[in-house]
């Protein structure tokens, strides 16, 4: 059984590096500021789940006791990171930034028209 | 016993982790990981071209060294370390915020500009208006001044829409 929660706690650390390996990878590669954010926002998110879970995990199976803090902040950002992500891309957008010439929809482009249109009548 | 506590050695010693064989070194690989992630995060923040890469990098930066106080808290078998990564996360969060408000409108917080009513706006629509009193002119004045003042990243975001429009055409 000890064998098992230490092999559960080594996979979730291990995945939520890859996670986080992946999304700086993203951040690195990518060619758009939307699409370094959409790497960024999943990556990050998912990652800081998995080392908070193997954390909460650890702390109670070593006997150092239920440690709060870290079921808290997991809940923090997993409520919190992704509405932060979705204000900033809204922010880019709005603000000019071009999309990357091989993006294939934009629909908050027209939405965006429609708003004017209806702007301009008044 | 894992690589970097030979190669640097360790602060205190936590016997719980000693008896384990499997965790020091997925510990070890996921602190250098996390390193290598910082580094990517520090590089957008430098070379990135828009300032929206530059939030989203820093708040990243944050979110590498919660992990690497989760991987360090853990070493040390205390949970006291996790209080600091619950505040970086607050204040990731705020920045977050404020700095998506800032390069939105310009200013965080909409405070000293002068405010007109509408039906003030409509009685000063045709400048020519000899029924307008010369308070409600001045103070009409001041505020088109106080909005060309405070907007410079306005007029720039509507020279962008200007420009995309244009395009399209």
């Amino acid at each position: 059984m000890s064998l098992f929660i230490e092999i559960v706690v080594s996979l979730l650390i291990l995945f939520g590096a890859i996670f986080l390996l992946g999304g700086a990878v993203g951040i690195l590669r990518f060619p758009d500021t939307y699409c370094r954010m959409h790497a960024l926002g999943k990556g990050t998110t998912m990652g800081i789940i998995c080392f908070m879970l193997a954390a909460t995990i650890y702390f109670y199976w070593s006997g150092v006791g239920l440690s709060v803090q870290s079921i808290l902040s997991l809940v923090f950002i997993a409520v919190s990171s992704p509405i932060g992500s979705h204000m900033i891309a809204k922010a880019a957008y709005h603000y000019g930034i071009p999309l990357w010439k091989g993006s294939v929809r934009d629909d908050l482009k027209e939405d965006c028209e429609f708003i004017r249109e209806d702007n301009a009548d008044y | 016993m894992s690589i970097l506590e030979t190669l640097f050695g360790e602060a205190t010693v936590n016997p719980f982790l000693q008896n384990l064989h499997i965790l020091p070194v997925f510990l070890d690989i996921a602190m250098l990981i996390c390193c290598f992630n910082l580094l990517c995060y520090l590089y957008r923040v430098i070379k990135g071209p828009a300032l929206a890469d530059r939030a989203v990098a820093m708040d990243s930066c944050g979110v590498a060294v919660m992990s690497l106080i989760v991987i360090y808290s853990i070493r040390q078998g205390t949970s006291l370390y996790m209080s600091c990564a619950l505040v970086i996360a607050i204040l990731g969060f705020i920045g977050m915020v404020s700095l998506s408000k800032y390069i939105q409108s310009g200013n965080i917080v909409d405070t000293g500009n002068i405010v007109l009513n509408i039906e003030e706006a409509e009685y000063l629509k045709d400048k020519e208006n000899p029924e307008a009193s010369e308070e409600l002119q001045k103070k009409a004045e001041a505020a088109r001044q106080k909005t060309a003042e405070n907007q410079v990243p306005l007029a720039k975001r509507q020279q962008h829409q200007h420009r995309r429009h244009r395009n399209r055409k």
